[in-house]
């Protein structure tokens, strides 16, 4: 029985939590046991690009001790965080001779959600079916970040219903970037109005990514204008079962 | 400014020495680049120069020998009414004696000769500036590319394939290589052979306003390559 | 330019609120990017070549300096002179000297960033000499008193009306003569050529330089850079230090990944090899070359770069200016080149300002990213901007650059974060909060810093309660 260690992500433990229940019921599905190591908090991305790396170490070390130093692998529903323990965290930590092992350790056996569904588990088909018309913004940590490019892309394909809708320009970023949003608002706003545009454009009626963040953004934006189309991470998708 | 020379290469040595190796970085070369795989027989590589040079609106004539060739400029200079030309010395025309047939057929050659001084070379070169055709023969070419390598050299005039609105360079099919590598790889020592080494790739062009492609900006904006056999 | 706002913000601000300008740069930008995936698709061996051009430019900054003495010397064995410019001042202090020495009055110049970069042209005036920039963008810029906007294409910025208005305007120009861009390029030919056949010195920028054979390659596709490195008796190549490649064989392969990169072009329509001064036969005769410069000057600048070799930075001297990860950035196509307010704009102008010239100056660069990675993706010696995108931001704030809203913000946060229970305590706090401020779920408009955010977007209510708690409950 293969066992898992669910890192929630901040974000989704605090505003999305159906997005944590999604992942845990599809992993489930998958014969997959999950764990969720208790006392999670941030993985310190929001610190690290910011440019406040003593604060980005403290909460990278404190995210290394809840997940512990036992093989087990870790899942994440987000290539932005992904990226951060994958990568950012063990170069933060290079330097720091209890916590730089542990990070890179932590590293080798943290995986993506759709990354371990794929490539380590080996599953494509879910066994999932949506009645939605589907359209995919990969998001670009997970997409360059991580280069998690196919394995999306691989499971959606294998849900059952309507066929999906391309979206224009989809390897555009929506302009989220973190506290980018809040500083550069403008510039943002500008990339979230033509990710939109294109959005409805793909005549899509559910928007599907795999970083809450960015559907966070995008969200925020087709409710102010005042749009029909849904937002959905991916694993709410795949979590819906064909015999439901 | 010596003191500069001294200061900026003990930096630069410092930076080298204190610092660790940049990212991707060998102190060893990477070695030769990798290889293309592409055609390298006469009739894969003449199809390929055609096919590329045509894609960026030159215009490539193959003729099957040296009087062929010979017809197809002055053809070319009549289609003009170009009556002087600005040539390479004879000894560097292909085909041989090109010169001469020009001459005979009332054509004036211009040399690429210019003064050193500053008022005689802006008079000589005011002096060639209507002249309509430039010709010349080329190092080498690229199949990949569609390119003409044109190396300078006593008679070998940089201006003839830059100055003249129309450039016409005859080659023989014995000079193509498949690429700019394998070029490169057999001719180590070009830079020796002349202070000047181009790779003409199509006509001059600009896209500076608006993107709108534009020919001819500066350099010749009517580029013939003739290749004989 | 001189009525440009003063910080980089309200640059932005202006561009953001000029829908013409951001229309004209996604226009160029997408074109361009077009241009070059298409290239790229066609040419399969595009990531071995990409892996080594890298490592052709990571082994010459590793080894910068013994390259720099070897181009030195091949330079010299030509007959060509090398000299050395520590700052900018030095740099336009040894043209203006060539210049002086060659009795040069009028100079055609071909397009060089690193001319801008140490304010070539206003130096040379000061001392009397007179310029004329040759690259058709480069013309209607000087024509224009403007700066480029973009490190390839210098004008995007501009329309064709804009530059019709300044034919009018600066050259008298009739309809007939400006009615299209190829009548316009004409002009601008004619004009140009007279200065081309008087001028007395060129000046070019250079591409790369090549140390075993002592070659500068400037690479045009106008033709104006052979122009001006071929007519005038006296040629100056002005080159940033990092310019170097080892050998014929590396030039020929940065040349391959640069055009492609750079236009969607297999290469550039001139690849332009100078070796020196003309060569000339021992009596001066005419068994020499018959034309090409008398005098072959190399101006090495360094202005800040010899600081990054050795730094987390010195990545970005790897960079060949090819504009890629401009045209990708989709920062810069909403704002442009202009509201970077710096000489190298986008991307990589977001690191190499501040490497080159500190952050005090250009702190806000570095800022202007949503680490989307699209300039990592596409650049051609994969350099990796996000990374020193994300360094420079860390120096940011140890030179207490960054805003005390943001740094104490963090410092807030990260006590909270790493400390479970307090946490907890917060995310409970917070979701009170979110949804006592929303109507149906949303927040329409957010306090403080965060107003930013609501000016564009609706912020959700948080969950009344946390996956956590709700897994805490499951489990019981």
């Amino acid at each position: 029985m293969t066992r898992v260690k669910l890192l929630v992500t901040c974000l989704i433990d605090t505003v999305y939590p159906q997005v944590g229940f999604s992942t845990v019921a599809l992993l489930e599905r998958l014969g997959v046991t999950v764990d969720v190591p208790p006392n999670q908090t941030c993985c310190g991305q929001p610190a690290f690009n910011s440019g406040s790396w003593d604060d980005a170490r403290a909460m990278a070390r404190h995210l290394i001790d809840v997940f512990g130093d036992d093989d087990v692998p870790v899942v994440v529903p987000s290539g932005s965080c992904g990226d951060m323990v994958i990568h950012q965290a063990p170069h933060l930590l290079k330097d720091d001779s209890q916590y730089g092992p542990r990070a890179a350790a932590l590293a080798a056996r943290t995986y993506e959600l759709t990354q371990f569904i794929v490539d380590v588990l080996g599953v494509t088909d879910v066994g999932a079916r949506s009645g939605d018309r589907l359209t995919y913004h990969p998001a670009c940590h997970g997409l360059r970040g991580l280069g998690v490019a196919r394995q999306p892309l691989a499971l959606l394909e294998r849900v059952e219903g309507p066929p999906r809708c391309p979206l224009p320009e989809a390897e555009t970023c929506c302009g989220f970037g973190g506290l980018f949003a809040v500083k550069l608002s403008e510039v943002s706003g500008s990339l979230l109005d033509r990710k939109i545009a294109n959005i409805e454009a793909s005549g899509a009626d559910t928007l599907v990514a795999t970083d809450v963040s960015c559907l966070m953004h995008i969200a925020g934006g087709l409710h102010r204008k005042g749009s029909a189309v849904k937002v959905k991470h991916l694993a709410e998708v795949l979590a819906e079962g064909r015999s439901q | 400014m010596t003191d500069s020379r001294d200061n900026v290469l003990a930096a630069v040595a410092r930076g080298v020495r204190v610092g660790s190796l940049p990212p991707g970085a060998s102190l060893e070369h990477p070695g030769a680049p990798p290889p293309l795989i592409r055609p390298s027989d006469r009739e894969g590589m003449i199809a390929s120069f055609t096919r590329e040079l045509e894609k960026l609106m030159g215009t490539v004539h193959r003729v099957a020998d040296d009087a062929q060739a010979q017809t197809r400029v002055l053809e070319l200079l009549d289609a003009r009414g170009a009556r002087r030309v600005l040539a390479w010395d004879d000894e560097w025309l292909r085909p041989a004696g090109l010169g001469q047939v020009l001459r005979t057929a009332g054509v004036v050659t211009e040399s690429c000769w210019l003064p050193q001084e500053g008022a005689d070379r802006t008079a000589r070169l005011k002096a060639l500036d209507d002249v309509v055709v430039g010709i010349t023969g080329a190092h080498g070419a690229l199949a990949d590319t569609g390119s003409v390598v044109v190396v300078s050299g006593p008679g070998r005039g940089r201006i003839a394939s830059l100055l003249p609105p129309v450039h016409v360079a005859v080659i023989g099919a014995d000079q193509l290589s498949p690429t700019l590598a394998a070029f490169l790889s057999a001719n180590p020592g070009v830079a020796d052979v002349g202070s000047n080494v181009v790779a003409i790739t199509g006509p001059s062009r600009t896209g500076d306003i608006e993107g709108t492609l534009v020919l001819g900006v500066h350099g010749p904006g009517d580029l013939h390559v003739i290749v004989i056999g | 330019m001189s009525t440009s706002p003063a910080t980089f913000y309200e640059r932005v601000d202006k561009a953001i609120g000029n829908p013409a300008l951001q229309a004209a740069v996604r226009n160029a930008t997408s074109r361009m990017s077009s241009g070059r995936d298409a290239a790229i698709a066609a040419f399969p061996e595009m990531d071995v070549m990409r892996d080594h051009a890298r490592a052709i430019r990571a082994h010459t900054i590793a080894r910068l300096d013994h390259y720099l003495r070897e181009f030195e010397a091949s330079v010299q064995r030509r007959g060509g002179h090398v000299h050395w410019a520590a700052t900018s001042e030095e740099a336009v202090a040894i043209v203006v000297d060539i210049a002086r020495q060659h009795g040069v009055k009028t100079v055609v110049k071909g397009k060089s960033m690193v001319s801008e970069e140490i304010e070539l042209n206003p130096g040379l005036a000061l001392a009397g000499v007179e310029v004329l920039e040759t690259d058709l963008g480069e013309y209607i810029v000087q024509l224009d008193d403007d700066h480029p906007s973009h490190i390839v294409m210098p004008i995007i910025h501009k329309s064709r009306h804009d530059v019709a208005r300044l034919f009018r305007a600066k050259l008298q120009a009739t309809d007939d003569e400006v009615a299209d861009a190829p009548r316009m390029a004409a002009l601008a030919r004619r004009v140009l050529r007279k200065g081309f056949l008087q001028a007395d010195m060129g000046i070019s920028g250079g591409n790369f330089g090549v140390a075993a054979t002592g070659s500068v390659c400037i690479t045009t596709n106008e033709g104006n850079g052979r122009m001006t490195t071929s007519l005038p008796r006296v040629h100056v190549a002005l080159m940033g230090i990092e310019r170097i490649v080892p050998t014929l064989d590396d030039l020929g392969v940065m040349l391959q990944v640069l055009g492609r990169s750079a236009t969607g072009q297999k290469l550039t329509v001139y690849s332009n090899v100078m070796s020196g001064p003309r060569r000339h036969d021992r009596n001066g005769g005419r068994e020499g070359e018959s034309d090409g410069p008398e005098h072959f000057h190399v101006v090495l600048v360094d202005n800040g770069r010899s600081a990054i070799v050795g730094s987390e930075l010195a990545e970005i001297l790897y960079c060949i200016r090819c504009g890629a990860c401009l045209n990708s950035c989709p920062v810069y196509q909403q704002i442009g080149g202009h509201a970077y307010g710096s000489i190298y704009p986008g991307p990589v102008g977001a690191v190499l300002m501040p490497a080159l010239q500190g952050l005090h100056t250009w702190r806000d660069l570095p800022q202007a990213s949503s680490l989307c990675g699209a300039c990592r993706e596409v650049c051609p010696v994969r350099i990796d901007i996000p990374r020193m995108l994300l360094e420079l931001r860390d120096k940011t704030t140890e030179l207490g650059l960054t805003p005390i809203w943001v740094t104490f913000g963090l410092t807030v946060f990260r006590q909270i974060a790493t400390r479970p229970a307090l946490f907890r305590r917060a995310q409970a706090l917070a979701s009170w909060a979110t949804r006592r401020l929303a109507t149906d779920g949303w927040i329409k408009s957010l306090p403080g810093h965060m107003a930013r955010w609501s000016k564009k977007r609706d912020f959700p209510a948080f969950a009344p309660k946390t996956f956590q708690q709700l897994w805490e409950g499951r489990k019981r």
